[in-house]
């Protein structure tokens, strides 16, 4: 499905554990998640940064007012990827992104992969999302079930 | 909606899913960019013959594009021609190309959110402060 994702990379002055910081603190990322500084407001974001945990950003554009991502976290190996579920609210397409970051001697690179999903490979996804929800719960209620 | 099976294309939008599903077959692919080159619908026996498809495969294949409401079989005569919906392409287009700048933007703010951050001393971020 080469010719339905799409890829973007740049590279930051910054070393990885600050950069995923950026990427999963709430308070970080309600700072810089949205498309423009300028014309958005500071974005709502809550972060459960956990297989299966859930996110929410409420992007704030001062003319269209509010629109919401929301989805699942599918891998979290900190501090080089992480892969969610991604869905405008009110719309039921679902896609993908995974975001790697790499070291590299100027800081670290950022390459995202936004990939669009067929019915099948969303509802395996949610699939993941799910049995990682379980994991947690097992987890959490359960002190004997951690490895 | 005279045209066998797409009834449920004609007037709603099919979704996007759909058309990413059809389009990632490499021989569908070939076919809408040969289609989309053409300015007027050819006889789907000349679309076998260009493509060095058999009738049945590409019956197949354009079955599949016509469910994701990328072409259309138009019934002339004994036979059929084979035409590209733009507006369909055009959406997926559309997709990409939103995604991207959306992007884009996001890290443009990322990068300026780090020269605020480093302007104020303070990065690198301490892993241990909460």
């Amino acid at each position: 499905m080469a010719e339905l994702s799409l890829t973007v990379e740049r590279t930051f002055a910054v070393d990885r554990d600050t950069m995923w910081k950026l990427w999963t603190d709430e308070t970080h990322a309600s700072n810089w998640m949205r498309p423009s500084l300028t014309t958005y407001g500071p974005t709502l974001a809550t972060i459960d940064a956990r297989v299966g945990g859930a996110y929410r950003f409420e992007l704030n554009s001062g003319v269209d007012g509010m629109s919401v991502i929301e989805g699942t976290y599918l891998e979290v190996d900190a501090p080089a990827k992480l892969v969610y579920t991604w869905a405008w609210e009110g719309d039921p397409e679902v896609s993908r992104v995974e975001v790697r970051f790499d070291s590299v001697p100027e800081g670290t690179r950022v390459h995202v992969l936004h990939t669009k999903l067929t019915s099948q490979q969303s509802v395996d996804a949610h699939m993941q999302g799910w049995i990682g929800c379980l994991d947690s719960l097992t987890s959490t209620y359960d002190p004997a079930a951690q490895r | 909606m005279v045209y066998s099976g797409a009834a449920d294309t004609d007037s709603v939008e099919v979704p996007l899913d759909r058309v990413f599903a059809a389009l990632s077959h490499s021989t569908r692919r070939r076919l809408v960019r040969y289609l989309a080159a053409r300015d007027d619908p050819p006889r789907m026996s000349q679309v076998a013959l260009d493509n060095g498809l058999s009738p049945q495969l590409l019956n197949k294949h354009a079955a599949a594009l016509e469910r994701a409401g990328l072409v259309r079989r138009m019934p002339v005569g004994r036979e059929s021609l084979l035409m590209v919906d733009r507006d369909a392409l055009i959406h997926a287009q559309k997709w990409i190309v939103d995604t991207r700048a959306f992007w884009e933007g996001q890290l443009d703010s990322l990068g300026s959110y780090i020269d605020e951050l480093a302007e104020r001393g303070e990065l690198p971020i301490n892993p241990e402060k909460e």
